[in-house]
């Protein structure tokens, strides 16, 4: 029926301007929503936090009965937790900016900071992982916290002072993410505790006399 | 009697469905986290025991620092615990360690394998709730992050969420100690496989 497919083709579109954090499952898992350990941790799952999101911003959709776009009316206001996850994919970004613009200030320090920077592209893969935003881009009102280029940041230009530079920033960056731990569901806090403790050991290994990575 | 370095025990959810019939669930979620992370910390005074004693010098007085630290952890949890109305679990008399330790460097790897576990039992409280228990558990994750690290002379990119899987070192091997990428061990648990679903 055409009919059915225009509708269909609508409820496609309900995470557009807005955002919904989703619930991240490892590919070719087992499936189970109870949880799974890794290591021995219990990693907790929000499915049925995952069904309410997604119900509820589809049902004024469904409500709408297909009448087109003109009859959506005022999208879903944005969860808070998905405030919280896009702040700490801007914090990664910045961080990313951060050691590139040491990488080009002290080239030397490559194969020190190679393996922390690695990490925080993790960081940040795992993090967006976790938001389902169609077209990043767009973020409307909301300009991107991070300078563009590594060009943007006015970083140290002696070994000992850049990693001085990157350790404040390392530690800072982990603070942020613990003050916003109490903001997020238990699954995001467990992945942002996880990535403040990764961010306080990179300062660790960035103090003087140590070699990081 | 003996038990292996436990994976965090069960985890909250499962302790909280045994106990939800007596007791409201937040507090019987609580105190199940609040037990795995006292088991971990239990293998760790253990662990350490063992890793003191195949190290000396500065490494030796770090594990003797670490020792006392785990225990302090221990009896921080166990109050905790007893003030929600639950029965600390106890220590078991042994526990199985997950590859043989008989020299300098298989001491490190199991003193930052056992970190590993306390992090990753700690993740369980940063599950929780409650705003100061999800604190506290998001900086006792932190600290054996930190000493991890310390051990391993690395750092982790998910502490406590993903780690590497213990292995012994390698025959002959030298140079830092750097757990190998899987030890199909006896008591070798290999994390499953992970990685973001898409980017």
């Amino acid at each position: 029926m055409p009919g059915d497919g225009r509708c269909h083709g609508m409820l496609g579109a309900r995470t557009v301007g807005h955002g919904v954090v989703r619930d991240r499952r490892r590919q070719g898992g087992s499936g189970r929503d109870s949880g799974h350990e890794n290591g021995g941790g219990r990693v907790v799952r929000e499915a049925t936090r995952r069904g309410v999101l997604a119900a509820a911003v589809s049902l004024p959709l469904l409500a709408t009965g297909c009448k087109g776009i003109g009859a959506l009316g005022t999208p879903p206001r944005q969860q808070p937790d998905v405030a919280v996850a896009r702040d700490a994919i801007d914090g990664e970004t910045l961080m990313i900016s951060r050691y590139h613009a040491v990488l080009s200030a002290v080239p030397a320090l490559a194969g020190q900071l190679g393996p922390l920077l690695d990490q925080h592209r993790e960081h940040l893969a795992r993090l967006r992982a976790r938001l389902i935003e169609p077209n990043p881009a767009s973020r409307a009102g909301r300009p991107p916290a991070v300078a563009a280029s590594p060009a943007g940041l006015q970083v140290p230009g002696t070994p000992a002072a850049a990693r001085a530079y990157l350790r404040h920033a390392e530690h800072a960056a982990a603070q942020t993410l613990l003050g916003q731990l109490t903001a997020a569901p238990p699954s995001l806090a467990q992945l942002l505790a996880s990535i403040a403790a990764s961010e306080a050991t990179h300062a660790l290994l960035l103090g003087p006399g140590r070699p990081a990575g | 009697m003996s038990a292996s370095i436990p994976r965090a025990v069960a985890g909250p959810a499962a302790r909280a469905d045994g106990q939800a019939a007596r007791r409201p669930a937040a507090p019987a979620a609580a105190a199940g986290a609040l037990q795995a992370a006292l088991a971990a910390e239990h293998a760790a005074v253990y662990g350490y025991g063992v890793a003191g004693a195949h190290l000396s010098g500065a490494k030796q007085k770090a594990a003797a620092r670490d020792w006392e630290i785990h225990q302090a952890a221990r009896d921080t949890l166990a109050a905790m615990i007893t003030a929600l109305g639950a029965q600390p679990v106890a220590a078991a008399p042994a526990y199985r360690l997950p590859f043989p330790v008989h020299g300098r460097r298989a001491a490190v790897m199991l003193a930052a394998f056992l970190e590993d576990r306390v992090a990753a039992a700690y993740l369980g409280v940063v599950a929780l709730s409650e705003p100061r228990l999800r604190m506290f558990g998001a900086r006792a994750l932190e600290s054996a992050a930190l000493r991890a690290a310390g051990w391993r002379g690395r750092a982790l990119a998910f502490p406590g969420l993903e780690a590497p899987a213990p292995s012994p070192p390698a025959p002959g091997a030298s140079g830092p100690a750097t757990p190998g990428p899987s030890g199909p061990g006896p008591a070798s648990q290999s994390p499953p496989p992970t990685g973001p679903a898409g980017a």
